[in-house]
């Protein structure tokens, strides 16, 4: 089935749209838009909630079905190839990002998706966050010293 | 009462809805949906890099508006540590996500969805820090956190 090129662009953004909106409606209902309900996860020798564990079992397990479904097409419907990570090996950036991330995670019971998500639900308090992360992001790539490259 | 806050219902129809989206975006546009990824690779000049990515981050704030007009989601949402802790920990966030090539819904989501070594030990890693970040912090507060 050949489309034009531009109905082809329409729909790709149109794509995009509907899975970020379906994204955050699914960061809503989950409530993993709400960073005490991330906290209350964390808090294994507290109040532990383990909503979190279960809303990402099931988004993995969707996502790995359909995912081996999906790749063994030649391409996506709207665009020239499936853009997958080249990197395959675990090297020391792996681990040193994902400790910054979990201990600002830790602290604010925000990550990139639900900070967004939640300027849907008027919080301004997370325009602080977003800010701080994207000084982050600029850091990272021009302070050579944080990391190897 | 264990689990007083458990919401198991809620995060089935969350965790399928943000699977179904995750699932769309490959089969459509062949993406990962990688958060951290798409809001970094959006500051860009060429317009086709960055229409996609600002779709789907618009997209995220329009979801989630409309869950709160109809009431889908939390009735309110408590940011509670305080702006300077906010402060630091988006910058731990900005750069760990960056020097760590991605965060709970690329490494959590996609990444174990494709069963990446990288993506395992990233998960284990974060999962662990912030556990162990939330510990602490509740020990320091007493309890306020």
């Amino acid at each position: 089935m050949a489309i034009s090129k531009g109905k082809r662009k329409f729909f790709h953004l149109l794509s995009s749209l509907v899975c970020g909106t379906i994204f955050g409606i699914g960061l809503a209902v989950s409530q993993m838009v709400n960073p005490q309900k991330v906290i209350n996860f964390l808090d294994i020798t507290g109040r532990w909630d383990p909503s979190l564990a279960l809303v990402m079992f099931v988004a993995v397990s969707i996502s790995y079905v359909t995912y081996n479904l999906t790749l063994k097409r030649k391409k996506p419907l709207f665009d020239s190839k499936f853009y997958l990570p080249t990197k395959k090996d675990v090297d020391r950036e792996i681990f040193s990002g994902a400790a910054f991330f979990g201990i600002g995670w830790g602290m604010t019971g925000l990550c990139p998706g639900p900070a967004f998500a939640a300027l849907g639900y008027g919080s301004v308090r997370v325009i602080v966050f977003l800010c701080a992360m994207y000084i982050g992001f600029f850091a990272a790539t021009h302070l050579k010293f944080l990391h190897s490259k | 009462m264990l689990f007083e806050n458990y919401t198991p219902v809620a995060a089935l129809i969350g965790g399928t809805l943000i699977g179904l989206s995750v699932a769309f975006l490959m089969y459509s546009i062949g993406r990962l949906s990688g958060i951290s990824g798409i809001a970094q690779n959006i500051t860009t000049l060429k317009l086709e890099d960055f229409a996609w990515r600002f779709l789907f981050l618009f997209g995220l704030i329009l979801g989630a508006f409309i869950s709160n007009i109809f009431e889908w989601g939390p009735k309110e949402i408590l940011v509670t540590p305080s702006d300077f802790r906010i402060l630091i920990g988006g910058l731990l966030v900005g750069i760990g996500t960056k020097i760590g090539h991605g965060c709970t819904s690329g490494h959590g989501v996609c990444g174990l969805s494709l069963v990446s070594k990288r993506s395992i030990y990233s998960v284990i890693v974060f999962m662990s820090c912030g556990i162990g970040t939330v510990y602490i912090m509740r020990a320091l507060t007493n309890g306020n956190f």
